[in-house]
C-alpha cells in the first residue's frame, strides 16, 4: 500500500510515516500543500492524509483537486479543529474521514486500514477467502484455520492483490504500491517474492491463490466470502 | 463628543431663530405694504371727497364747502393733513383751512393722470402727496382744468409702523425664549430614560444592580433588552471559564503527577504514558470544547435548521456506514428557523446525530413542530439505559460504556441549548430508541 502524507509539522511528520514504514505502508510525504497535490495527483497513491492548514495551499482545496481529477483513493483528513462545522466542510469537500489532534498513532492506523477496507468493499477487518483469511488489524493470515509464518514484505504483497481481488494486477503497478519512490526494485526479486508466497500459502498446490496472468500480471483469484 | 442635549437646543435654537426672523420680516413686510395701500387709499378717498365739495360759482371761480369736506382735519391746523386746489396756470384756488405751513408745488399733467410721490421739506420731515389732474365741464362745452393735491406728513406713518415693527419684534422675542424654554423642558423629560440608562450602566459597573430596568419607552426597548442579554452572556461565559478552567486544572494535576513519579518505573512506562495522555486528552477536549464563546440569543442570527440538518446527515453517511443508516429528514419544515449561530447549531446537531449513530440506531429521524419551536431527533437504537434522563445532559455522564467518547456529546448540546435560552429534553421512545427534543427559545 502506497500512503500519501501531507503535513507540515515535521516531528509529526516524522512519527507517522515511520508508523506507516512500520506497517508495510510505502510512503510518499510533502511538508507543504502544492508539494502534496503534486505528489497526489501523479504517484500511485492508495490513501493519502491531509492536514488542513498547510503552506502553499491548504487541505482542503488540495481534495478537491484531487477529486475534480478523479483521484479516486481514500483521504483522511488531520487537523486541530474540531468543530462539526469543519468536519463537515472537510467531508463535503471529498475526504473520506477526520481525525482531530492530538490523536493516538493507533487510531489512525485504525482508520486507515478500515478507509482501505471500504474501499475494497468489506466492512470488517478481517478479509475472508474461501479457506483463506486475512487480519488486516493483526496483520495475520490464516489457511484453512492454520496461521501462515510471512515475512512482512509477503505480508503486503498478499494484503495488496487481496485488496484488489480478482483484478490483475501488474508487476510495476504492484512494485509502485510496495516500494517507495527512491528504492531500487526489481521485478525479478518480486517474482521471489511471489513464489515463496505460494509455496506457503498453497504447501499442497490445492489452493492456487495467486494467478500468473502471462505478460499482464499476477490476480488474487480465491473467491470472497461475504460476512 | 458633544453630549444630544447640546446638539438638540443649539440645532433647535437655531431652526427657532430662523423661524423668527423669516416670520417677523414676513409680518412686517405685509403690514408696511398694507399701510401704504391703505395711506394711497385714504388720499383718493379724501380728494374725491374734496371734488364733491367743490362747486362753479357764477363768475366760473371754484368754490369748496369746507363743511362738506370729507375729513374734518382739513378744518383744523396742524393735524398734519393738507389739501389745495389749483388752477392750470399754478395759482391756487382753494386750499383747506389746516394748511399752515409750505406745500410743495404741484405738476402739470394731463388730465385724469393721478400722482403719487414723496417730497422732501425743507426743515425736517418728508411729505406725501397724492394730486389728481382734473377739469369742469361746462355745459356749453367749455373746460376748467385745475389739480386737487392732498398732503400729509410722511412721518406720522413711518412712526406707526416703527411702533408697530418694535412691538412685532418684542412679541416674537418673548415667544421664541418662551418656546426654547418649553423646548428645553421637553427635551429634558424626553431624554430622561437615557439618563436614567446611564445612570444604571454606572450601577452595574459599580455592581450595585445586575441588570437595566426594561420598563423603558419602546425606542429604548431594545436597547435594554440588547444590553441586558450581552450582560447575562458575558456574566455566563465568565462564569464558564471560571469553572472549566478550575476543572481542567484540576484534570490535568492527576495524569501529570502520574507521569512525573514514572522515572522508578520502565517495565509499564509505555502503556501508562499513553493512558495517562489520553486522559489529559479527554479532559482538554471537554474543557476546551465547552469554553466555546456563543452569542447572546437576542444578537445570534437566524438560520434555517434543514440545510444545516441535511449536510451532517450526508457527512455521517459517509463516516459511518451509508448502507446500514438512514437519515430520514422529511417531516423537517424547509422553513424552520432558529436563532443561533451557525457554527453552534452545527455542533448541537453534530453531537446529537453522531451519538445516535455511535449508539447502533439503523434509521434516524427528525421531526419540526412549528407551534413549540421544536426540533426532535428520533432514532431506533438501544435508547437510553434506565437512568434520571437530567443526568444524561451532566458532565461526562454517558449513556453507554462500550462506545469509544468522553460522553460528552449530550451535555455539550444541553449546554450550548441553555447559552440560547432553549432547552433540551432526551425521551425513550415507546417503541424502542431514543428521542431528544430540541425546544428552541422563542
Amino acid at each position: 500500500m502506497r500512503a500519501l502524507i501531507i503535513e507540515d509539522d515535521d516531528a509529526l511528520r516524522v512519527q507517522i510515516v515511520q508508523a506507516l514504514r512500520d506497517q508495510g505502508f510505502a510512503i510518499d510525504e510533502a511538508s507543504d500543500g502544492e508539494e502534496g497535490l503534486y505528489l497526489g495527483l501523479n504517484m500511485p497513491v492508495d490513501i493519502a492524509i491531509v492536514d488542513l492548514g498547510l503552506p502553499g495551499k491548504d487541505g482542503l482545496s488540495i481534495i478537491q483537486t484531487l477529486r475534480k481529477k478523479d483521484k479516486s483513493y481514500p483521504v483522511l483528513i488531520l487537523t486541530a479543529r474540531d468543530r462539526w462545522q469543519d468536519k463537515v466542510d472537510g467531508l463535503e469537500a471529498g475526504a473520506d474521514d477526520y481525525l482531530t489532534k492530538p490523536f493516538h498513532i493507533e487510531e489512525l492506523l485504525a482508520r486507515l486500514r478500515a478507509l482501505l477496507r471500504r474501499t475494497g468493499g468489506w466492512s470488517e477487518s478481517v478479509m475472508h477467502f474461501k479457506r483463506m483469511s486475512i487480519d488486516t488489524r493483526a496483520q495475520q493470515v490464516k489457511v484453512d484455520d492454520n496461521l501462515i509464518e510471512l515475512t512482512a514484505f509477503e505480508y503486503r504483497v498478499l494484503a495488496y492483490l487481496a485488496t484488489q481481488a480478482g483484478k490483475v494486477i501488474s508487476k510495476a503497478t504492484l512494485l509502485d504500491h510496495l516500494y517507495d519512490e527512491d528504492t531500487d526494485r526489481d521485478p525479478n526479486v518480486l517474482e521471489v517474492f511471489i513464489r515463496r508466497l505460494r509455496q506457503k500459502l498453497d504447501a499442497d498446490k490445492t489452493l492456487n491463490p495467486i494467478e500468473t496472468m502471462r505478460g499482464r500480471g499476477y490476480r488474487l483469484s480465491l473467491d470472497r466470502i461475504s460476512e | 463628543m458633544q453630549s444630544i442635549t447640546s446638539r438638540l437646543v443649539v440645532g433647535t435654537g437655531v431652526v427657532l431663530a430662523v423661524f423668527v426672523l423669516l416670520m417677523g420680516i414676513s409680518i412686517s413686510y405685509s403690514v408696511h405694504k398694507r399701510a401704504e395701500t391703505a395711506r394711497l387709499d385714504r388720499l383718493q378717498g379724501l380728494i374725491y371727497g374734496i371734488l364733491g365739495a367743490t362747486e362753479i360759482s357764477n363768475d366760473t371761480s371754484l368754490l369748496v364747502n369746507t363743511l362738506a369736506l370729507p375729513d374734518p382735519m382739513l378744518n383744523q391746523s396742524t393735524a398734519g393733513i393738507y389739501a389745495e386746489i389749483v388752477g392750470s396756470d399754478g395759482q391756487r384756488l382753494w386750499q383747506s383751512t389746516s394748511t399752515t405751513s409750505w406745500l410743495p408745488e404741484s405738476t402739470v399733467r394731463p388730465i385724469g393722470d393721478w400722482l403719487f410721490e414723496t417730497v422732501e421739506k425743507h426743515e425736517s420731515n418728508a411729505l406725501h402727496r397724492l394730486q389728481l389732474s382734473t377739469a369742469w365741464a361746462f355745459d356749453n362745452g367749455e373746460e376748467l382744468p385745475f389739480i386737487v393735491h392732498v398732503v400729509t406728513e410722511a412721518d406720522t406713518l413711518a412712526k406707526q409702523l416703527k411702533r408697530f415693527d418694535q412691538a412685532l419684534w418684542a412679541s416674537l422675542l418673548v415667544s421664541a425664549i418662551v418656546l426654547l424654554a418649553v423646548q428645553l423642558l421637553v427635551l429634558r423629560r424626553s431624554l430622561k430614560p437615557l439618563h436614567s440608562i446611564g445612570e444604571e450602566v454606572a450601577e452595574i459597573e459599580r455592581g450595585e444592580r445586575d441588570a437595566l430596568d426594561e420598563q423603558v419607552p419602546s425606542e429604548l426597548k431594545s436597547l435594554t433588552l440588547g444590553l441586558n442579554a450581552l450582560l447575562g452572556a458575558e456574566r455566563e461565559r465568565h462564569s464558564q471559564y471560571r469553572h472549566l478552567l478550575g476543572d481542567l486544572a484540576h484534570n490535568l494535576k492527576t495524569p501529570l503527577s502520574v507521569l512525573q513519579n514514572l522515572s522508578n518505573s520502565e517495565r509499564t512506562q509505555k502503556a501508562t504514558i499513553l493512558e495517562q495522555t489520553s486522559l489529559m486528552q479527554q479532559s482538554i477536549d471537554r474543557h476546551t470544547q465547552r469554553a466555546t464563546i456563543r452569542s447572546p440569543r437576542y444578537l445570534a442570527p437566524t438560520i434555517n435548521i434543514k440545510p444545516v440538518a441535511t449536510r451532517i446527515a450526508a457527512s455521517l453517511s459517509k463516516l459511518y456506514d451509508a448502507e446500514s443508516i438512514t437519515f430520514d429528514l422529511s417531516a423537517v419544515d424547509p422553513d424552520f428557523t432558529v436563532r443561533m449561530d451557525e457554527a453552534d447549531l452545527f455542533e448541537v446537531l453534530g453531537n446529537l446525530f453522531e451519538n445516535a449513530c455511535k449508539y447502533g440506531a439503523r434509521t434516524i429521524t427528525a421531526v419540526t413542530d412549528t407551534d413549540k419551536n421544536s426540533f426532535t431527533i428520533l432514532d431506533d437504537g438501544p435508547g437510553f439505559p434506565d437512568i434520571d434522563l437530567e443526568q444524561l445532559t451532566q458532565r461526562g455522564v454517558r449513556a453507554d460504556s462500550t462506545t469509544p467518547g468522553t460522553g460528552m456529546g449530550l451535555a455539550a448540546a444541553d449546554q450550548l441549548m441553555g447559552a440560547y435560552g432553549g432547552k433540551l429534553h432526551p425521551a425513550h421512545r415507546a417503541e424502542g430508541g431514543a428521542a431528544i427534543t430540541l425546544a428552541f427559545f422563542q
